[in-house]
């Protein structure tokens, strides 16, 4: 497993790390002992009182007695220096304590330890939860982005899982306006260790959502990406925000625990309506159906925060298609991805030429509006893009 | 006294020719063969005494020495056996054989006397060109097709022995049906719909082209595949043998009439093996599907699914069209110029459109690398192939027959051989340069696609080489234009996309 180290930056000083935080890893990391079990454990006592009781064999409280061994072994094995260095710029929270985020103090799910990296200011203003499946289309690609900037120009905090596709896409949108001097931030919810980088594929934006955002995680340093981390994970962003946004699902997934888990703390659900012929649509179109609120278009989602202000216009500074190519976009209207065959046989439903003729017309159309940015052409599928927001 | 009688072995394509030598002397009785038999042909002894005594001739009790020269040729097989026995009955005197010299004896021999087919006889007759060969009836034509002096036929050592020794005539060949070149029945006008994927056959045959279908499963890729070698040229003449010799080798039988001039198409499982795939095996280095498909397609259907050292393989007959074998015992090169057609599905869970795929990262990267490397590289023509739709399967518009698609192939084929003597998917990087010049809105359009990170250096030649395909086709001798560029543009088809 990758145990990457952070770069040392100098700058603010390492977060404090207490003798409570220590015992609360070494809990933490027990076998068999997930939230649900911490949070049992820490319910009424402290860290450290915990880790005594376990020690002193208190009767009748199985499985405590199993953890004793491996309490020892962990004690011996790992001393404080070498438990602070794993931690790095980690920082540790205990519920209870003043920096424990407000927003999950009151949650009946919340995690008794929390580790993290960054600035916990990042939830501090209002949040929104943007998330959707890993095997995306570019739209939902180039959705997710536009509305990651419109969210961080609008000083909004964007909380997402830093998973491949729609999570991934998001936060380079909150990056992507950053850089044009939003104020809007990164915050990430990851289910394993914090320094278990996973997807590897995310690493560099990883580092760079803990560089000017929030990366939180309940799993103690060296925790693996388990599966059964993920939905657990995926409660904590259903908690974290005040709206949460599904770009493209399917009927089953991640994203549609999240919905779940959202729907259970009363926290309003927005979905992005797709073609009805789109297996990454029907989740969202499912939950539009079943009531959930509508993003018709990007501004949706702040004015549904009550940020009507900053809503921004959407001017398409593409080139506008000549006739030719106009009848090509025209065969993508409420489709989605199509390959070279669907197009050529769709334009020839609509005229007389050949075969032949019709093929290199459309292959030279698909060119120009593949230029243009009115399309994507990914593994010889086609798909349209929407406009992007300034 | 010493006797020699003519016969040969095969090592891959090539025969070899044999002389066996019969010792008979006073001693203690025993049978002996010297010079290099392999297994099989070390019990050549057994059915050769057998075959003798109930043919009703004596065997000699006294110390028979067999040597095959040269010595230094491994000889393989049971074809030795009747050249054995006649040999020993010269030597022992039972028989006296006139021009012993002029006769070259192929077949194995049964414990009850009878001659049975074996395989390799064209290769093996191939080296007897100037003598008269008797070969087991059913090898007949392939005896027939390299052409000796005379071809005899005998399904007995009695007959044999009565026809060389003057006292019968020699049998007579069993008429055979006349010739009946079966047209293959695979049409294109089967497949419905699959404009890009016919489009990719047509250019694969056109230009010689490499040529990879990528689709889900159930999308019509054998289909399609099969329909390629009815767009192809016919054999030459030449090709047409080296085909035959191939199949003879293998003991596969030759059509009636001689050496068909229909490419041949094979289509190996999966599961091959490495020496299936190319060759070699036992000491006569048995051609494999590599050469089974010389002059025609290979198609390879779960592309992925084949051992990765099988694949690679491969890069020789593709480079070179042909395979060298090369063993302790025997080295041999064998024909193996064919156009491979490669099939898979898009991503292990099948694929289908961007969205669709439920594939997780690790398997689509293990995925993804088994389809890097060289191999991959040389698939000029990628087409995406979906499941055709219900109005395709049920229409009744017809499409265009194989018959019309093979004339223009014909016509772009004999384009690109008069400008370059090669087929366009030889063209190298200098020759690109010479013979497919792109036109300046063709070069802009290429330049946008590199500067936009969708094309490589390699994806470029590949493009390139279509693109000149599609020019050919059009019947423009000129500068490679943008639409032809566009067009093989859009026909790329990409495996395992990766997820971002």
């Amino acid at each position: 497993m990758n145990t990457s180290r952070w770069p040392s930056r100098s700058g603010p000083a390492l977060p404090l790390v207490t003798a409570e935080h220590l015992a609360a890893i070494r809990l933490a990391r027990l076998p068999g002992v997930g939230p649900r079990r911490l949070r049992a454990l820490l319910d009424h006592r402290t860290p450290i009182d915990a880790v005594s009781v376990i020690l002193d064999g208190s009767p009748g409280s199985e499985p405590w007695s199993e953890w004793v061994p491996h309490l020892r072994a962990d004690l011996a094995k790992h001393s404080d220096d070498a438990l602070r260095e794993q931690l790095g710029e980690s920082g540790v929270i205990l519920r209870g304590e003043p920096t424990y985020p407000a927003a999950l103090a009151a949650d009946h799910e919340a995690p008794a330890v929390l580790f993290y990296r960054g600035d916990l200011d990042a939830l501090r203003t209002r949040r929104v939860a943007v998330i959707g499946t890993r095997h995306c289309t570019e739209r939902g690609r180039a959705i997710a982005v536009d509305v990651g900037r419109t969210l961080a120009g609008g000083g909004v905090s964007v909380v997402s899982g830093l998973a491949l596709g729609i999570d991934a896409a998001a936060h380079r949108g909150v990056m992507a306006a950053r850089e044009e001097g939003a104020s809007g931030r990164p915050v990430a919810i990851v289910a394993s260790g914090l320094d278990v980088v996973y997807p590897r594929a995310n690493g560099g934006l990883w580092k760079v959502v803990a560089e000017s955002g929030l990366i939180i995680t309940e799993s103690p340093p060296g925790t693996a990406p388990d599966r059964f981390r993920f939905p657990l994970r995926n409660r904590l962003i259903a908690a974290l925000g005040e709206l949460v946004l599904v770009v493209e699902s399917r009927i089953q997934g991640g994203s549609m625990i999240t919905v779940d888990e959202a729907l259970k703390r009363d926290v309003p659900v927005m979905a992005v309506p797709g073609p009805v012929d789109l297996p990454v649509s029907a989740g969202t179109n499912q939950l539009l159906r079943d009531g959930a609120h509508v993003m018709a278009e990007v501004g949706d989602v702040l004015v549904a925060l009550g940020l009507h202000a900053v809503v921004p216009t959407i001017r398409d500074r593409r080139p506008a298609p000549d006739d030719r190519d106009r009848d090509v976009l025209a065969v993508f209207r409420d489709v989605g991805p199509l390959t070279f065959d669907m197009v050529v046989d769709r334009m020839r439903a609509r005229s007389t030429n050949l075969v032949g003729a019709t093929m290199t017309d459309c292959a030279l159309s698909l060119g120009r509006l593949e230029a243009q940015g009115w399309i994507i052409t990914e593994g010889g599928w086609f798909e349209l893009l929407p406009a992007p927001s300034d | 006294m010493s006797i020699f009688v003519r016969t040969s072995t095969v090592t891959g394509t090539n025969g070899r020719a044999v002389t066996v030598e019969a010792h008979i002397a006073t001693g203690l009785p025993g049978f002996t063969i010297l010079g290099r038999p392999d297994d099989v042909c070390r019990e050549s002894r057994e059915r050769v005494r057998a075959a003798l005594l109930s043919s009703g001739f004596h065997w000699p009790a006294r110390r028979i020495t067999i040597n095959l020269s040269p010595s230094g040729t491994r000889k393989v097989g049971s074809a030795l056996d009747l050249a054995m026995a006649i040999a020993i009955l010269a030597a022992d005197d039972q028989i006296e054989v006139a021009e012993l010299d002029d006769i070259a004896f192929i077949g194995e021999l049964g414990l009850d006397g009878s001659i049975r087919a074996v395989p390799g006889v064209a290769p093996m007759a191939a080296v007897h060109r100037e003598r008269m060969v008797v070969v087991p009836p059913a090898n007949a034509r392939e005896a027939d097709i390299v052409q000796p002096r005379r071809v005899e036929v005998a399904s007995s050592l009695v007959d044999v022995v009565a026809a060389i020794t003057r006292a019968r005539p020699w049998p007579v060949r069993v008429a055979e049906p006349p010739v009946v070149d079966a047209p293959s029945t695979l049409d294109l006008a089967d497949v419905r719909g699959q404009t890009a994927a016919r489009l990719g056959l047509e250019l694969s045959a056109a230009g010689g082209h490499h040529l990879l279908l990528v689709g889900p499963p159930g999308a019509g890729k054998t289909m399609l595949a099969q329909r390629l070698p009815g767009l192809l040229p016919e054999l030459d003449a030449d090709t047409a043998l080296e085909v035959m010799m191939v199949r003879s080798a293998v003991g596969e039988s030759i059509p009636v009439g001689g050496p068909t001039s229909m490419p041949p198409i094979r289509m190996p499982h999966h599961s091959a093996s490495h020496v299936s795939m190319v060759g070699g095996g036992s000491a006569n280095l048995r051609p494999g599907e590599v050469s089974l498909a010389h002059g025609g397609v290979l198609f390879l259907d779960e592309l992925g699914e084949f051992a990765p050292s099988t694949l690679d393989a491969l890069r020789q007959p593709l480079e070179e069209g042909v395979i060298r074998l090369s063993r302790a015992s025997a080295t041999a090169v064998l024909p193996a110029r064919f156009t491979l057609v490669g099939a898979t599905n898009p991503c292990p869970c099948g694929g289908g459109p961007p969205g669709s795929c439920e594939c997780d990262e690790t398997a689509l990267a293990r995925y993804r690398r088994r389809f890097s490397g060289p191999l991959v590289d040389r698939f000029d023509v990628r087409v995406v192939v979906n499941r055709p739709g219900p109005d395709e399967l049920l229409g009744t518009g017809s499409s265009e027959c194989t018959a019309l698609v093979r004339e223009r192939v014909l016509a772009t084929r004999a384009i690109a051989i008069e400008r370059q003597g090669v087929l366009n998917a030889r063209l190298s990087g200098p020759m690109l340069d010479e013979f497919a010049r792109p036109t300046a809105a063709a070069t802009n359009l290429l330049r946008a696609e590199l500067e936009a990170g969708r094309l490589s250096g390699r994806g470029l030649h590949r493009i390139r080489r279509v693109a000149r395909t599609l020019a050919d086709r059009d019947g423009i001798h000129g500068d490679v234009g943008d639409e032809h560029v566009a067009l093989a543009l859009s026909l790329r088809a990409r495996i395992a996309a990766r997820h971002r």
